[in-house]
């Protein structure tokens, strides 16, 4: 009832001053504002204020529109930092942090600069990776997942990443393609260094570690790349001859230790036989023993000694037999090439190399994970000599695998004066 | 017309523009008038001292200060304008008005059919001085809540609370 009433208060509205009066007042006021800013002249700008009043409350926001953006900027920043901070895959913060890199990578509308955002996205995955081998939070098992999940997203922003060199290149977009791909370079570089030390920090084993060093050999594969950008770039953009030599040198070092490790996990992996359970003291050793080996065993189930111990099928233990003869012939023509100056051969023989690398991690990682790691790794773990214990039969002593001790560029200088290329594995 | 139109024709007032001042006049001239009207209840007197609030706006912007919201400061001095003419009007004779008692004997009205207008004037009147400015200000000029906290400086839910008792005091009449 009193709502009705007080509506048709309304009606007051009509309440209104007397014409007579509207017009004084207003002529009045007219006048006194005339004569107030008679002698008031126009400044040069007053056309401009005019506009920007005029404009001021399109192009000024709210207090409380400014105050709730700067919120929604702080509190997305604040997000964003701490989701940076995690490097746990399996926190709800760090799949935040995939978002903000999606969100990162739309933003990136050309093929540079798509390339420089994944390898920013590298750094920051290698380094998760890292803090997750230094985290004692973890356990064993879970820290090797963990790591597992970051490496394999590594690897497709790696291989992004060299997708997007490549289009930036064939399509001659914008930005220096030379520094791009000095940049890819270096970054694979270090995050090659990095895994490795993923590996000795989480004293990862089994197929954990074959995962990280099939990633580190992506990663290769991606520096080989863009290597060979640069040399196709030298030319044009007077690079150095010997700086180019020495990214194909230091591939070949680092080719040279992955085919150690791959001997080594080979050595754990395939059967134990009296015949091979020798102490064998040097990769080439390694690799002819494997030689003659592959002609014998082929086509043979080799027998298991132990349930616990990893088996190879006699198939896959000829095929790596066949890769590791592969690997050394790369490795001599990569060497060769090197000697002839002929970059783009070594260079392409370091990433065959690379390949069968991957191959092999391919092989062994199926093996390992066929047996080792359920109890093939805790007997590992075990192990703390980095012997392989074998129930019934024997142990095997550490294999001294063949490490690169003087420089490769030593090495070549060697090989040249000798005339031997396949020692390029020293003990 | 919006704020910000107000600041415009107040910025060309101010550089020499003396009919950018006759156009908020028109806008807000009535509206002045009404609110001083119903406080003071004397026609004379609300021209006068709505002409007097135009005259302080005027001032107040040759001094070259800046006015924020045009709306809430023009209510401000207009308010302010009838304390100070009660003040005045203190040692003098009390204004010739309705007591509450004769109207609340003489008033009853049914809400669902049509009020005269003095009626109207006359319950309005019956409201104590804050309450009447704040339902004026509500239900004839149409401000938010907000706007109102703003002229008589109360919080919007004391603004409220006021409206409510109001409400209440005019039920009585009906």
């Amino acid at each position: 009832m009193s709502e009705k009433l007080i509506n048709q208060m309304k009606n007051l509205e009509r309440v209104e001053a007397s014409q007579e009066w509207l017009k004084q007042a207003r002529s009045f006021l007219v006048n006194k504002v005339n004569q107030d800013t008679f002698a008031h002249k126009t400044s040069w700008n007053y056309n401009i204020k005019v506009w920007f009043i005029g404009w001021q409350d399109k192009l000024v926001p709210s207090p409380v529109k400014a105050v709730s953006f700067l919120l929604l900027i702080g509190l997305v920043s604040a997000t964003g930092l701490a989701a940076r901070a995690e490097f746990n895959p399996s926190k709800f913060l760090y799949s935040v942090w995939e978002t903000v890199e999606r969100a990162e990578l739309v933003l990136a509308t050309s093929p540079t600069s798509q390339t420089k955002v994944y390898l920013k996205h590298v750094e920051k995955t290698v380094k998760d990776a890292q803090k997750l081998a230094q985290s004692e939070k973890l356990d064993d098992q879970e820290r090797n997942k963990h790591i597992n999940t970051v490496v394999t997203k590594l690897k497709k922003e790696m291989s992004a990443a060299s997708a997007s060199l490549d289009i930036a290149e064939q399509t001659k977009a914008g930005g220096n393609i030379t520094e791009l791909a000095k940049e890819v370079t270096s970054n694979t570089q270090n995050t090659v260094n990095a895994l490795n030390k993923v590996i000795e920090e989480s004293e990862m084993k089994g197929a954990d570690k074959v995962a990280v060093n099939e990633a580190i050999a992506a990663t290769e594969a991606v520096q080989g790349e863009a290597i060979q950008l640069l040399i196709d770039q030298q030319d044009l953009q007077n690079l150095s001859a010997e700086e180019l030599a020495n990214l194909v040198v230091e591939k070949i070092a680092r080719a040279t230790e992955q085919l150690n490790k791959i001997l080594d996990y080979f050595n754990q992996s395939r059967a134990i036989t009296p015949q091979t359970s020798s102490v064998v003291t040097t990769t080439a050793e390694v690799i002819d023993n494997l030689a003659e080996e592959s002609a014998e065993t082929a086509g043979d189930q080799v027998q298991a000694t132990s349930e616990n111990q990893a088996v190879l099928t006699a198939e896959k233990q000829a095929t790596l037999n066949q890769l590791t003869v592969k690997f050394q012939d790369n490795l001599d023509l990569a060497s060769d090439a090197l000697a002839e100056g002929n970059l783009t051969e070594a260079l392409k023989n370091v990433s065959n190399v690379t390949q069968l690398i991957i191959q092999a991690n391919e092989i062994l990682g199926e093996t390992l994970d066929e047996s080792l790691p359920a109890e093939g790794n805790q007997a590992n773990q075990d192990n703390q000599s980095n012997s392989i214990k074998v129930e019934g039969v024997m142990e095997i002593l550490p294999m001294e695998t063949a490490t690169t001790t003087e420089t490769t560029a030593a090495i070549i200088q060697n090989n040249q004066a000798d005339g031997q290329n396949s020692d390029l594995i020293n003990e | 017309m919006k704020e910000i139109d107000e600041n415009l024709l107040l910025f060309k007032a101010s550089h020499g523009e003396p009919e950018a001042f006759g156009l908020i006049f028109d806008k807000y001239g009535n509206k002045i008038y009404r609110f001083i009207y119903f406080r003071v209840k004397n026609q004379e007197t609300a021209e006068d001292l709505a002409s007097q609030t135009f005259l302080k706006i005027w001032e107040y912007i040759l001094a070259g200060k800046k006015i924020r919201e045009f709306q809430a400061f023009a209510y401000k001095i207009a308010r302010n304008l009838v304390v100070d003419y009660y003040r005045s009007r203190d040692k003098e004779e009390l204004p010739l008005i309705y007591t509450e008692e004769e109207i609340e004997e003489s008033i009853k009205v049914d809400p669902d059919t049509a009020i005269n207008r003095e009626i109207l004037e006359k319950l309005l009147r019956t409201l104590p001085d804050e309450q009447r400015e704040i339902i004026v200000l509500r239900y004839i000029e149409d401000l938010s809540i907000k706007a109102i906290s703003k002229i008589v400086d109360k919080s919007p839910g004391h603004v409220r609370v006021i409206i409510h008792r109001s409400i209440k005091e005019l039920r009585k009449y009906t």
